[in-house]
């Protein structure tokens, strides 16, 4: 039995994709990321106690009521927001579109060196998809405008402009000194045979590719300048479209 | 150099250590994940997030290098824990597993039944049959995997071999 039962395990899965140990190099080669040290649930609730106790003597000394409850409230950073829910009759194709510019004094998300990640499962099929760059003050934008509501998404740092290419497991270095993987899960095939063309020829996004579209995963491929540090985010203001700003040196 | 010494200078930060060290890691570790989560992508990246805290996480490690393995499948498997609690794992692609899977002919000779009733037992199912009949752990190694104690574990492997025939005894499962 036992000799059948590890025969079919085996059947059933397959050793990792080359490709697989490559990234995971590239990632090891990053340095080693620091450990989460857990915190006691002590320590955070006499954080907040303190708070509060220094709130309330300090309205006592300066001779005012203590505040109530909730009307202090923390500026809130904005994160990356998830994708709107799903329509029952498809969004026009993605037509291209300029460059999406942050509306005057829109509080957009910091600058982070970590894989962001958000979105929702695909409730209907991605089949058109437009790619754009733009250079702004600070950072270049690269936008991915689909036909559907942006189904789950991840955008990963990584130390080397050099990528694996889906299917095929072939590496591909980009222009620039650092990349971004950006990964939509969910996008069906394309509805015209193919995926936009590769950008290349910015500041600091200087040369995006198609890096693979496989299994239901399309895949963008960022060599950039600079500290390879990002923001990626939806905006209310345009639909379907996912965007990622990376930080100018 | 011993794979004492390898622990060691990866625990120092030696990432060339660390990397000798988790490659033979890899496959079981790819294997286990895409048994439990049947998505290679998803399995892929359980895999990379369990490396890399593995490797953050080291200098807590107690133990030889021979109980690595252990230690760094039981992060894998919490990685897959992770990823199934994670909200677009109820859209999982089902093709994307039987991509890994050999020809038609291939399975048609090595007992495709079986394999097909292992895919139908339940995530936990599955993963403790694959760290006892697969992984070749001992009870107490397959207990600190599956997050059980041991006799919790036995009876997991138990059960679940028992669903693949259902008049199979204890004693010849847990057998070497």
């Amino acid at each position: 039995m036992r000799d059948d039962i590890k025969k079919a395990l085996e059947e059933m899965t397959a050793e990792p994709h080359p490709g697989v140990r490559n990234q995971l190099r590239a990632r090891l080669a990053a340095g080693r990321p620091r450990a989460r040290h857990s915190m006691s649930p002590v320590v955070p609730a006499l954080a907040a106690a303190a708070v509060v106790v220094g709130i309330v003597v300090s309205a006592l000394l300066l001779g005012g009521r203590p505040p109530q409850a909730g009307v202090h409230s923390a500026p809130v950073a904005i994160s990356p927001t998830p994708a709107p829910a799903a329509t029952s009759t498809p969004s026009p194709p993605a037509q291209p579109s300029p460059i999406p510019t942050p509306t005057a004094g829109a509080s957009l998300p910091s600058f982070q060196c970590s894989a962001q990640a958000g979105g929702r499962p695909a409730t209907m099929p991605v089949t058109e998809i437009d790619v754009r760059v733009g250079t702004h003050p600070g950072y270049d934008r690269f936008v991915i405008q689909l036909n559907a509501p942006v189904p789950t998404w991840e955008v990963r740092p990584q130390a080397s402009s050099t990528f694996t290419q889906d299917a095929s497991g072939q590496q591909i270095t980009l222009a620039g000194t650092r990349g971004i993987l950006v990964l939509v899960h969910g996008a069906g095939p394309p509805s015209n045979g193919t995926w936009s063309q590769d950008v290349t020829g910015n500041p600091t996004i200087r040369e995006a590719r198609q890096i693979g579209n496989f299994e239901s995963v399309f895949s963008w491929g960022l060599g950039v300048e600079g500290s390879g540090c990002f923001r990626a985010f939806l905006l209310d203001s345009v639909p379907n479209t996912l965007i990622v700003d990376v930080q100018s040196p | 150099m011993s794979e004492d010494t390898r622990l060691r200078e990866a625990v120092a930060g030696d990432g060339a250590a660390y990397d000798s060290l988790l490659s033979p890691l890899l496959d079981p570790a790819y294997r286990l994940a895409t048994v439990v989560l049947r998505d290679r992508t998803e399995a892929e990246d359980a895999v990379q997030e369990a490396s890399l805290k593995a490797w953050s996480r080291l200098h807590q490690f107690r133990g030889g290098g021979a109980d690595l393995r252990a230690w760094f499948l039981s992060i894998v498997m919490n990685e897959c824990r992770m990823a199934r609690r994670r909200p677009f794992w109820s859209v999982l692609r089902m093709d994307s597993v039987r991509s890994t899977q050999p020809s038609a002919e291939d399975v048609a000779i090595t007992g495709t039944d079986l394999a097909r009733a292992i895919a139908g037992l339940d995530a936990d199912g599955r993963a403790a049959l694959f760290a006892h009949f697969y992984l070749d752990l001992t009870l107490e190694e397959s207990a600190r995997l599956l997050g059980l104690s041991v006799g919790a574990a036995k009876s997991r492997i138990y059960r679940a071999a028992r669903r693949l025939r259902p008049d199979v005894e204890l004693r010849e499962v847990l057998e070497r």
